[in-house]
């Protein structure tokens, strides 16, 4: 992996020699059923073993039941390994309790969902500022805080529409604001634009390359469209739980 | 979180389904207003009842014949006694009770008073001059039996205001004659009108002497003695006094009964006390009724919001703060129930108590705090289920609920 290349505002931004998320040996296996007949263990991921640097703009990508979920729910901390060690930011969180992890996905992880999962009676701007309200920010500092950040996905006029105001393309762009108001080390999309039309599509993709150049964010995005992930610097292919493919383009993040 | 902040999500959520935010209330109003009206209304039985007491004179000594082994403040049952108390009684008494403010004896039946065409059955009292300071009765017009008639038998009573009106109407009866039991009597008097004392009649009872009465219907001995105790301080040593000269009089033996009204006042404190906590139950029923309502809103709502759940968990919300977001609404609710319960309870005491002279339900502060408090621990322990179901949804199915 020496060969690895980064663009040089990456290094620059990365906290050390470490990489930033560090996957060893993951495994998750399930217990399925077990009160009728036998219990089933199904394996999601089988040893799996990433490194992923600070800034870096990552695809996963693979057919249904790869794993990808699974992936993304342990590099979120909403799921643990069954097995294996993850570190992020040096930290090893897979041994950590429900209220730490509650804390590293408040402070570390931006969610960015495929139906944007804003909360219908809150207007966009308290939906974006929802994570501060787990952080015990004052409700002032959140709005104006919540209103920076919707005026970087260009939504500041519609800071008090609720969600069902809004058209698809626009909720997405809350939820990226809502996912990065925390300013986290990594930004977790799950088929970001699987609910949208191209041209909508297109936006939001161009947005997330905009925040990665911008912010520094480690963005991981799930995706199955091969097109999505044939813009993105490094592409991930899962199957059957295992890495099958790690592929770098040159670009870098530049597009 | 914060615990302004779980308020303000727990009123946000209330408020997007106010229809049954609003019926999931009133159970618990309801609860809590029956609570506050079924207690308020047994502290003012009780109050009715102690005045009721109080009415018939203070520091009273009841004396009855017969003797029960078995200690019980309401005396014998009445009818039963082997020695009568007597006039002798009463007398020794009046002699020997240095405590005593007052003796008097009574004798009590029934009996049809008459005059010209109209006759009445009436409750007939016989008794002496002392009779009105022991129980508290005043005298309207004319006057009282006096202390030389009573001893003597003379044939003249004090009526009541109700027999008064009914015999006489709008004449007055001073000096005029009436026949009890088919013997002539001159009115010598008419009571104040006192109304009802303890399901009594006070204002339908012709007084007359005790000999007269004892005369009369044949009688020797007394239905009882009342007598006075000097002062509440002197109560005890009263009713030890009268215990020794009875003593002495019946050779010995105690065939009598003492009985001071405090000992009856704090019986029927006593039970009114558990009828009160009775009906405070049974109300408390329907405020964990109310409580189960809240609990079932809770389960629906938390259901309904299982993709929030799982975004708020997402987004850093730890299980605690899931749990107190719930609890919060759940404790909200009850709590603004509870209020809307106490203010109508409160309201409609008092609406009873203008519907009613003689008797108003009495709303203590304590009764108010102990509605509230449990209405709100109602709400903790219903909430705490629904509360818990939410925090352990797992996240990640959560999100990916339709």
């Amino acid at each position: 992996m020496a060969s690895r290349c980064k663009s040089s505002w990456m290094t620059l931004a990365s906290t050390g020699l470490d990489a930033m998320i560090e996957l060893e040996d993951v495994r998750r296996v399930y217990a399925m059923g077990g009160k009728v007949g036998p219990a089933i263990e199904v394996v999601a991921l089988k040893n799996v073993s990433l490194p992923l640097d600070s800034g870096e703009f990552v695809a996963i990508t693979g057919a249904s039941g790869s794993g990808k979920s699974t992936l993304l729910n342990i590099l979120g901390c909403l799921d643990r390994p069954t097995s294996g060690t993850y570190r992020l930011d040096g930290e090893e969180v897979s041994g950590l309790s429900d209220a730490a992890l509650a804390r590293i996905r408040n402070r570390k992880i931006g969610f960015v969902f495929q139906s944007y999962n804003l909360l219908p009676r809150q207007s966009a701007l308290d939906n974006v500022a929802l994570p501060l309200v787990y952080s015990g920010v004052g409700r002032t500092e959140r709005r104006r805080r919540a209103a920076e950040e919707l005026e970087r996905v260009q939504l500041q006029d519609r800071a008090h529409h609720r969600p069902n105001e809004l058209s698809g393309g626009q909720s997405q762009r809350v939820a990226i604001a809502r996912a990065l108001i925390q300013k986290p080390s990594i930004l977790l999309a799950d088929e970001p634009t699987g609910n949208l039309d191209s041209n909508t599509s297109r936006e939001i993709l161009d947005m997330f390359h905009a925040m990665n150049r911008e912010t520094g964010v480690t963005v991981l995005l799930v995706t199955h469209d091969d097109e999505v992930a044939g813009a993105i610097p490094r592409v991930i292919r899962l199957e059957d739980g295992q890495v099958i493919e790690d592929r770098r383009s040159g670009g870098g993040g530049k597009r | 979180m914060s615990l302004l902040e779980s308020l303000l999500t727990a009123l946000e959520s209330l408020r997007a389904s106010k229809g049954r935010t609003g019926l999931t209330m009133l159970g618990m109003s309801i609860g809590v207003t029956a609570v506050i009206l079924l207690v308020s209304m047994g502290e003012g039985t009780k109050l009715y009842i102690t005045r009721q007491f109080t009415d018939l004179g203070t520091n009273l000594i009841i004396i009855q014949p017969g003797r029960t082994e078995t200690k019980t403040p309401l005396g014998p049952p009445p009818g039963g006694a082997t020695r009568k108390l007597t006039l002798g009684d009463v007398r020794a008494l009046r002699k020997w009770g240095t405590l005593l403010a007052a003796v008097t004896p009574i004798t009590f039946g029934s009996g049809k008073i008459s005059r010209l065409d109209r006759q009445r059955d009436v409750a007939i009292l016989g008794s002496d001059d002392m009779l009105p300071e022991i129980l508290n009765l005043g005298v309207g017009s004319g006057r009282f039996l006096s202390a030389n008639a009573s001893f003597s038998g003379r044939r003249v009573c004090t009526i009541g205001e109700t027999v008064k009106e009914q015999l006489f109407g709008d004449q007055n009866p001073i000096g005029q004659m009436v026949r009890i039991s088919r013997s002539a009597f001159r009115v010598i008097g008419v009571m104040e009108k006192k109304g009802e004392t303890l399901g009594m009649d006070m204002d339908d009872l012709v007084f007359m002497p005790v000999r007269a009465y004892q005369k009369l219907f044949d009688q020797s001995g007394l239905f009882g003695i009342r007598a006075k105790a000097r002062s509440q301080e002197d109560l005890d040593a009263a009713m030890a006094q009268c215990t020794k000269i009875l003593k002495r009089r019946h050779q010995g033996n105690q065939d009598f009964t003492l009985i001071s009204q405090e000992a009856m006042m704090s019986t029927m404190g006593t039970i009114l006390d558990t009828m009160t906590y009775i009906m405070a139950g049974i109300a408390a029923i329907s405020l964990v009724v109310g409580g189960i309502g809240i609990m079932n809103i809770l389960l629906v709502s938390v259901a309904e919001r299982t993709r929030e759940v799982g975004l708020r968990m997402a987004v850093g919300a730890s299980r605690w703060d899931i749990v107190k977001q719930f609890l919060t609404e759940s404790v909200f609710m009850s709590l603004l129930g509870g209020s809307l319960g106490v203010a109508v309870g409160i309201g409609g005491a008092y609406g009873i108590g203008l519907l009613s002279e003689n008797f108003q339900p009495v709303v203590t502060s304590l009764t108010v705090a102990l509605a509230f408090l449990f209405s709100a621990a109602v709400g903790l322990l219903f909430g705490v289920y629904p509360a818990w179901r939410a925090a352990s949804l797992d996240p990640i199915l959560a999100l990916r609920r339709e």
